[in-house]
């Protein structure tokens, strides 16, 4: 313990560690004087003390802890007259402390400072301003224009800084001004739902600038059960079985019955050469993913059913019987030249005019005289030309003039007439398709030779499909599959409608059935091509492929999988076996139903329902990962917009 | 329990119930897709500034805002939550960006020698106490200089009264080396006792070589060494713990700095 008594006010001086200054003998081990430095920092021990004037005298005032009044006193001129060289005071710690914190407060806003000064896109003003690196992409695209390509306040003044720190920024504008989500981007998976959930925002999922290799999209279950009200702690335990028909919600596009082909077409002898091998010579499952589309027609069914299409023509037109010949014989022959027929009676009835001049008999007001007119055709009108008419084609007497007038003005302007017809019923989409090929001169001979009560001769055989005549008919075979003129026409068929007040509901229904017709005419598309209607009853063929669409949300990869093995062993990628883990045939199933009416969604499949156990087998706790994201999407249809693609401002796509 | 213990002991539980409601909070804000960071920046930023206060408190002596070792108790619970809600605003060890790269490790830094300047705190009042002195840092020069002068008058009156050199000579040679100033300052620092043997080498030495009379001058030197050797240590651990400021509080604005800076920059682009 030291000695209190050092410390009395007489004995020792009052020490200040406020102070900013000590004593420069003291910060070099001497001994300080007692006066300390001054504030300014300036030594303030020259002198013992400051003589004080008394009258006329000038006074010690050396303190007595400095040893109390001197002997000799002040000088003459007030001064000390015990002088001491100054010493260099130092800075104490407190104030060393200080001007470290504020020289380091002092640069840190410096080096901020310097920075942003420099040019915007400068990577050192960046550095300052990000928090961290974009992802690869997203770093790529902002290399041209920077940090404003998202951030709006970027290359503001300090102005405009202070007033966007408080004004929110959206940065889902920013983000869908390239992506796109076929949704409204701040609806929970950008669908409508029956219950309104949360507005989203892109920032609530996706946070930027967290390192080029950050996974910005990876989400945890407890994210997805946050807006799920069902709740699901993992899929082998809580997960909602699958659906009745999964992973099907409609039929198939295209009719065909597994059973029956496997059963029965695929083990007769008569087509077993042609028949598949297994399953995947029709559907390609190494690249698949969700859907498996079935490989094309040429490459699976044609080998059995391409030779049976040519052989589905499409009667357009043919020439009926008529009660009483209407056509203008010297219009036809003026447009088409006279006939052989009429040519042989021409000559006939000009030999007996010249001997009749020989023979000096009387020839005045000679004519030619005309056969009694019988009709070469005994036939009814065809239901579509009857239908374009307006008439009826089992009623001569609606159809005799019409068609009459329609055969001369086809002779005269080959097959506008008949491209006319079309198009005041069909609508554009298909009117130009009905009638794609179909050669003008073509259809005025046909037209020449009906009009002369006569067959139309076709000068070659009609070996390669297409318009042809043929006698009484003009005629469309199918060039083969997938042919647009078939495929038009029967567009035209569903699209037509009886008008209410027309009457004609027995004319447009005549005429459906002859170009629908399945057993005969080219109708017979549609004994593979389902017709389907829609929510207002507009029927249409399913010419493609329909992948499902009732679950965007969820995902499969068939790729994936194909290269394990099933709980049993057997590897997926078998193309017997491995398929029949999860996609077993139901014999029973009444398939062929579904394609007898017209809603896609009221069907029986092929293949029994795959079930939520099938997956479970694998996707279990303590076995493969079976997290939401593994099979779920937030996002059904993300894109970008077009700008992305071609550079260029445009709208978006789909 | 004293009052120290139970200042402690309350604040620290309000420090932990306060941590575990903004470690829930944003366990939840993420599972509801919320953004927490808003909430516990903001917190984070609260607590920084009345960390940063303490030092403000410091220089407002004269102002009744609280007894001094309540701050001291919440800055050194404060202090520790705020490392522990940095991670829980983060959500990492170490971020990506280059500013917050350098926040990030200035505010290790600042966490750390608090950690240090914390420990030595609790550790070096006790060593001083168990020098039986008290002494005023700034008052050391002054004190060495007395001790240092004294021993000058001993060896004059040694060598005046018994007329031997014996002793000055070992003086000049080697204890004035010791009375110029503080010495085996680090080794003091750490509660070595290099001094202490230092000096008993040095009596052992000279010892032999004198007769009793100036034995008893020796002794008294001794004594004098063995108080500045007291002062020696209390000049180690009194710097010691003036000393680790001089990194703490310039690191401590650094960051007040950067993280102003960030506040900003989160308000401009990201809010």
């Amino acid at each position: 313990m030291m000695d209190p008594e050092k410390f009395k006010h007489d004995s020792s001086r009052y020490e200040r560690p406020t102070n900013r200054f000590r004593c420069g003998r003291g910060a070099e081990w001497g001994k300080p004087c007692e006066f300390g430095p001054e504030t300014t920092g300036r030594c303030g021990g020259m002198n013992e003390c400051r003589p004080a004037k008394v009258g006329d005298r000038w006074e010690c005032r050396r303190s007595a802890i400095a040893g109390g009044p001197c002997e000799n006193g002040p000088d003459a001129d007030g001064s000390c007259c015990n002088k001491h060289p100054p010493c260099q005071p130092r800075r104490t710690i407190r104030s060393i402390r200080g001007l470290l914190a504020i020289s380091a407060f002092a640069i840190v806003v410096g080096v901020i400072a310097l920075m942003l000064t420099l040019d915007s896109g400068d990577a050192a003003r960046d550095s300052i301003i990000q928090p961290g690196s974009l992802t690869g992409g997203h770093d790529n695209f902002t290399s041209a224009e920077g940090c404003i390509s998202c951030h709006s306040a970027h290359n503001e003044d300090a102005g405009d800084w202070f007033l966007a720190a408080f004004t929110e920024e959206d940065m889902t504008d920013q983000c869908v001004d390239c992506h796109t989500f076929g949704g409204d981007p701040r609806h929970a998976h950008n669908a409508n739902f029956a219950s309104e959930g949360p507005t989203t925002q892109c920032v609530m999922c996706h946070t930027e600038h967290k390192g080029e290799d950050a996974d910005i999209k990876s989400m945890s279950d407890a994210q997805c059960n946050a807006c799920h009200e069902n709740s699901i702690d993992s899929f082998s335990s809580n997960h909602p079985a699958f659906g009745a028909n999964f992973p099907h919600d409609r039929r198939t596009s295209v009719q065909f019955n597994h059973t029956s082909h496997l059963s029965k077409y695929f083990v007769d002898k008569r087509y077993q050469e042609k028949a598949p091998e297994n399953c995947t010579s029709c559907h390609s499952v190494d690249t698949a993913a969700k859907a498996v589309a079935p490989a094309s027609f040429e490459e699976t069914c044609a080998t059995c059913h391409n030779p049976a299409i040519r052989e589905r023509e499409l009667l357009v037109l043919r020439l009926p019987e008529f009660e009483e010949d209407l056509i203008d014989r010297e219009a036809v022959s003026e447009a088409c030249g006279p006939t052989m027929e009429r040519w042989e009676l021409l000559q006939e009835q000009i030999t007996e005019i010249t001997d009749a001049i020989e023979a000096g008999d009387e020839v005045e007001n000679f004519e030619v005289e005309e056969e009694e007119y019988e009709a070469v055709s005994l036939e009814e009108a065809d239901p579509i030309s009857a239908y374009l008419l307006g008439a009826v084609a089992d009623d001569m007497e609606s159809y005799t003039e019409p068609m009459q007038e329609f055969i001369m003005r086809l002779v005269e302007e080959g097959s506008a007439p008949l491209a006319e017809l079309v198009d005041e019923k069909a609508n554009q989409e298909v009117s130009a398709a009905m009638l794609s090929g179909l050669n003008s001169e073509l259809v005025k001979r046909v037209a020449c030779a009906w009009a002369a009560n006569l067959e139309y001769e076709a000068p070659t055989e009609n070996e390669l499909g297409g318009w042809h005549g043929e006698a009484l008919e003009l005629r469309y075979a199918p060039t083969g599959h997938d042919d647009n003129v078939v495929k038009a026409w029967m567009a035209f068929a569903l699209a037509s409608a009886a008008e209410e007040d027309a009457g004609d509901a027995d004319v447009v229904e005549a005429m459906q059935n002859v170009i629908l017709d399945r057993r005969e005419g080219a109708g017979a598309c549609t004994k593979c091509h389902a017709i389907s209607e829609d929510e207002v009853g507009a029927r249409t063929v399913e010419w493609r492929y329909q992948p499902s669409d009732a679950r965007p949300f969820t995902t499969y990869s068939h790729g994936a999988h194909i290269t394990l093995l099933n709980p049993e062993g057997v590897n997926l990628m078998d193309p017997e076996d491995g398929c029949n883990t999860c996609h077993k045939i139901n014999e029973e199933a009444a398939y062929q139903e579904a394609f007898d009416q017209g809603d896609p969604h009221t069907f029986e499949s092929n293949f029994y329902a795959i079930q939520k156990k099938t997956c479970a087998q694998c996707h279990s706790e303590g076995q493969v990962q079976q997290d939401c994201q593994l099979c779920h999407v937030y996002h059904a249809d993300p894109g970008f917009d077009l700008r992305m693609v071609e550079n260029e401002d445009a709208e978006s796509v789909d | 329990m004293n009052a120290i213990a139970t200042r402690y002991t309350l604040l620290w539980v309000g420090a932990v119930a306060g941590l575990v409601i903004l470690g829930v909070y944003t366990h939840l804000a993420n599972l509801q897709l919320e953004r927490s960071e808003f909430i516990t920046g903001y917190s984070l930023f609260a607590l920084m500034i009345a960390l940063a206060l303490f030092n403000a408190r410091k220089k407002l002596a004269m102002v009744p805002l609280i007894r001094s070792a309540y701050w001291l108790a919440i800055h050194v619970v404060g202090g520790a939550a705020s490392v522990v809600l940095f991670f829980i605003h983060t959500g990492s060890i170490w971020p990506s960006g280059g500013y917050e790269q350098a926040l990030a490790l200035l505010f290790y830094l600042v966490s750390v020698s608090g950690i240090i300047g914390y420990a030595m705190q609790r550790i070096n009042p006790r060593r001083l106490v168990q020098t039986d002195l008290e002494i005023i840092y700034e008052r050391i020069p002054a004190e060495l200089s007395e001790i240092r002068e004294k021993a000058e008058a001993v060896i004059l009156a040694c060598t005046q009264e018994t007329g031997s050199d014996t002793l000055a000579r070992h003086y000049m040679e080697t204890l004035s080396w010791y009375f110029r100033r503080p010495r085996f300052i680090y080794n003091n620092a750490f509660g070595g006792k290099a001094a202490e043997h230092w000096l008993r080498l040095q009596y052992r030495t000279v010892s032999r070589y004198l007769n009793d009379n100036e034995r008893e001058y020796l002794d008294h030197i001794n004594d004098l060494a063995e108080m500045k050797a007291k002062i020696d240590i209390h000049y180690a651990c009194q710097g010691m713990m003036k000393g680790w400021l001089l990194v703490h509080l310039p690191l401590a604005a650094a960051v007040l700095g950067l993280m102003f800076w960030h506040v900003i920059v989160v308000n401009v682009y990201a809010l």
